[in-house]
């Protein structure tokens, strides 16, 4: 009996993992530095990387998450394309230091210097991608992490004010070819937005067209 | 040439005439214009908020014009018991700019806001500008009736706390079409409401009248299931 009670909170407790709290790496990584300088030898030679995306929002006020489904786009230099399309489409375009945004019949397009915001969620999310963003030791406090699939690194913005915002950032890196595989960004409250990119190509052929405004 | 003094008064009544004409071109005894008080005695019914929904929640596209300042996002409102609404606003990527909670009878409660925009004069604007467009100013309150005696359209007044709230109502129809806030005699804020077929809301507009501040809402339709309350 007392077995079987440990079978089922193990089943439990491993079931829960795959669901929502995705378990994340715990161990140290042994080389931070081979990672830092790997990654950036290999982000210094992608131009373009396309990818679909699942995008997970937790809100406390919801008893389910928000799922949508798309498909991403990224070009040097600040050329960006978010396309939602499930459940609602909505197209964000980020070409230089406009933004474009497009759902349904309603569009707007303005200036990036106008929505602070969206600048800095800009930066941050491209700096992501790029992991340019380990090299900002200046505002988060950054923790390595590896298991046998992936590289696993953590940043906690070092400003309060910053972390009332966001409580922390994971990035999951694919040992394979160290691209990005998941963000997760936790907010206070426990709510938090992962997006996930899978089907990622890098250094394909994306057209200029692609980020341009219609 | 006219003195330095004549000069400063002449600029002194300028300034003092261009606000006169800010104050009565928005007065609110302008707000609907030919109706008359309804002094009838009919039963009015409560009106339906455009935001009690069936499936759980609504989600809007939002978009805030301040000046030249924009903040787009995604508007969550969330119908709550006795009346109340919670509505959380996230970017378009997600990360959560504001959490507000509105009842009928109690004061705005912030859960979170993101920084730039915990000021109170931004606090309190927003607030307003929700509660007028979730119509939780008291509207289960009697309130005066004013009328159109050429369409039958009516306008029901409600007072919360020294403001009044306005809200146009379609002959033969319990839904709001628009609104107005005012404090005293001066306009703050209209609220239109619009639908393509009478049950469902389909964009709502907030328009201030001394500040140049829009908020624009989309309903956001979704294409398949999921993520549902």
């Amino acid at each position: 009996m007392g077995k079987f009670i440990r079978f089922l909170i193990l089943s439990l407790l491993s079931l829960s993992g795959h669901n929502g709290w995705t378990q994340v790496p715990s161990a140290p990584m042994k080389d931070t530095e081979a990672f830092r300088t790997a990654l950036l030898k290999m982000s210094s030679g992608v131009n373009t990387i396309e990818s679909d995306f699942v995008q997970e929002k937790k809100l406390s006020i919801l008893s389910g998450n928000l799922i949508s489904k798309g498909y991403f786009c990224f070009r040097r230099e600040n050329l960006i394309r978010w396309e939602y399309s499930v459940p609602y489409r909505y197209l964000i375009i980020i070409n230089q230091d406009k933004i474009f945004i497009k759902e349904e019949n309603n569009q707007k397009q303005y200036d990036i210097q106008s929505n602070r915001m969206f600048q800095e969620m800009n930066r941050f999310i491209s700096g992501c991608i790029q992991g340019e963003i380990l090299k900002n030791e200046k505002e988060y406090k950054i923790r390595y992490f590896e298991d046998p699939k992936s590289y696993f690194v953590t940043l906690i913005p070092v400003s309060e004010k910053m972390r009332q915002m966001l409580n922390e950032v994971q990035i999951w890196f694919d040992r394979k070819d160290l691209t990005v595989s998941r963000i997760r960004m936790m907010e206070s409250g426990g709510d938090y937005t992962r997006i996930d990119f899978t089907n990622k190509k890098l250094n394909a052929d994306i057209p200029l067209e692609k980020f341009r405004f219609k | 040439m006219p003195g330095k003094p004549a000069l400063i008064a002449f600029r002194r009544s300028l300034a003092c005439l261009f606000m006169v004409q800010i104050l009565l071109g928005s007065c609110s005894f302008s707000a609907f214009k030919g109706y008359r008080r309804d002094t009838g005695g009919e039963i009015i019914k409560p009106i339906v908020s455009w935001f009690r929904v069936d499936s759980g929640y609504l989600m809007m596209n939002t978009k805030i014009d301040l000046m030249n300042r924009h903040l787009s996002g995604i508007m969550i409102v969330k119908p709550l018991p006795m009346m109340g609404y919670r509505t959380v606003l996230i970017t378009e990527l997600g990360l959560k700019l504001l959490d507000m909670e509105f009842y009928p009878d109690r004061p705005v409660k912030v859960h979170y806001l993101m920084e730039s925009l915990n000021r109170g004069s931004i606090i309190k604007t927003l607030a307003q500008d929700l509660e007028l467009m979730l119509m939780t100013g008291r509207p289960y309150e009697n309130p005066e009736v004013f009328r159109d005696p050429s369409t039958g359209e009516k306008v029901l007044k409600f007072k919360d706390r020294g403001r009044r709230f306005y809200y146009g109502i379609a002959a033969g129809d319990g839904r709001a079409s628009n609104g107005l806030l005012t404090s005293g005699i001066v306009k703050k804020a209209r609220v239109d409401y619009f639908s393509d077929d009478g049950l469902k809301i389909d964009s709502v507009k907030i328009s201030h009248f001394n500040i140049n501040l829009q908020l624009q809402f989309l309903k956001i339709h979704e294409y398949s299931d999921n993520a549902v309350e």
